[in-house]
């Protein structure tokens, strides 16, 4: 047996990996051979050094950069998919453009004109009244916006330029907070949940608001959406939310980063 | 217990869902950390190099491929990160300052004088060693990582590996008896 094979064999010896019949003979040669015996001590002190693992914890910073981070990442991607939503509208109406033209776009313009003046002079004659009829228009308009973008289940971004059109809306009324709220629950796709989320955390101080956070936290299972309700209820001081927040820590299929949210949640709301 | 694996969770992230990469933060952060102090003995520095690995998944996340390990997948992304870390910086550890401040840090009370010199020796000699040797020995050794993992990390035979790591113990022994 050569060096290097002595020392392979001295490796594996100390780290418990040779055979029976290999232990015995390294075993032998130890006890007798002087010069084994000293590159095996000599072996075991580096190894046993290096098994006492220290595990040094970095200090929260680390933590805290990482989360500004993600959070850039994510408002980026968000962006993106504005963007993206952006330059498909603009091609559709690229696209309607270049069928309009020559004398028949000269004739759209002068009706489009006259149509304006029309409005104009109706609008300043009508006053208050009509003003406040206008306004309802555009929240209603906005309303149908939301809702009719929630129904497209054949696009995630159009659904969240959806919720985002409801950021408009001054105040809500129970139509939108229970589509919003159906969002929240129940869309397939994860970003548009948290749009939802974000959207009906505008309008948290409606009761119907409040109660929907607090019966989502008891059926949600994905760990973001957990995540994110537990850090609203806290932001509301929500103190009904801790029984199940409790539930969400007892339950065994919960994730530790969730758990220990909700643990931090039940502390700050006690 | 866990709901998803590391390859679920990374699965989601590929998706965009990008919120997801907060249960992978936690649970290897601390992990890369360790890696990096034990080949830089700079925790600054180990800081910077865990945020940048973190960094590299979520914009290289369109390219993980999920039939493939997600910790192998990540320990690659930290070695290729400090090997970058390393043609930008060229760092040559001569000098003991940061191994002196790195291993005092890490000890406890309980430990036995003696203990304690012998760790601080053993450092030492770890930075004397080839990247290579030292990097092997730290995900072997110090991670706990098992031959087969690191095989897939470094994308050769686990006998390759199991050569490598022996020759390392080897020349670490060597040059810690040399020093003392």
């Amino acid at each position: 047996m050569d060096t290097s094979d002595l020392t392979t064999m001295l490796i594996d010896y100390i780290d418990g990996k040779l055979d029976r019949d290999q232990t015995v003979i390294i075993s032998k040669k130890i006890e007798e051979d002087a010069e084994v015996a000293k590159e095996y001590h000599r072996l075991k002190e580096v190894m046993g050094i290096m098994q006492s693992r220290l595990v040094q914890q970095p200090d929260k910073s680390l933590e805290a950069g990482f989360m500004s981070m993600l959070e850039d990442e994510i408002i980026e991607l968000d962006h993106t998919l504005e963007d993206l939503e952006k330059s498909i509208h603009n091609k559709k109406s690229r696209i309607i453009g270049l069928n309009i033209s020559g004398p028949w776009q000269i004739a759209a313009s002068v009706i489009l004109v006259m149509i304006g003046a029309v409005i104009g002079m109706y609008v300043i004659k009508s006053g208050h009244k009509e003003e406040i009829s206008s306004l309802k228009k555009e929240i209603d308009a906005t309303k149908a916006v939301v809702i009719r973008s929630l129904e497209d289940q054949s696009s995630a971004s159009q659904r969240i330029m959806g919720v985002n059109a409801a950021f408009e809306l001054s105040e809500a009324d129970d139509e939108i907070i229970a589509v919003l709220v159906s969002t929240m629950n129940k869309d397939n796709n994860i970003n548009v949940r948290l749009a939802a989320i974000e959207a009906l955390y505008r309008f948290s101080n409606e009761p119907a608001v409040k109660d929907a956070f607090i019966k989502a936290l008891t059926t949600e299972k994905e760990p973001v959406i957990q995540m994110t309700l537990i850090n609203i209820l806290v932001n509301l001081k929500e103190n009904r939310a801790i029984n199940n927040m409790q539930k969400i820590i007892d339950d065994v299929e919960t994730i530790k980063s969730v758990k220990d949210e909700a643990q931090l949640g039940i502390f700050k709301l006690s | 217990m866990d709901l998803y694996s590391d390859e679920e969770i990374m699965v989601k992230v590929k998706n965009d869902q990008l919120a997801l990469m907060k249960p992978l933060f936690d649970r290897y952060h601390v992990k890369l950390y360790n890696f990096f102090l034990r080949l830089t003995f700079n925790e600054d520095v180990s800081k910077d190099l865990v945020q940048n690995v973190f960094y590299r998944i979520i914009k290289y996340r369109k390219s993980y491929n999920p039939e493939y390990k997600f910790k192998s997948w990540i320990y690659q992304l930290a070695r290729n990160n400090f090997a970058d870390h390393l043609k930008k910086n060229k760092v040559m550890f001569s000098d003991f300052q940061e191994v002196n401040s790195l291993t005092v840090e890490t000890e406890t009370a309980l430990e036995s004088l003696e203990l304690k010199e012998k760790k601080q020796a053993l450092y030492e000699a770890m930075a004397q060693l080839p990247e290579d040797k030292r990097e092997i020995l730290v995900m072997s050794r110090f991670q706990g990582l098992k031959y087969e993992e690191i095989s897939k990390i470094l994308d050769c035979s686990v006998g390759a590996v199991k050569v490598k790591v022996h020759r390392a113990i080897n020349q670490l022994k060597e040059v810690y008896f040399k020093n003392n």
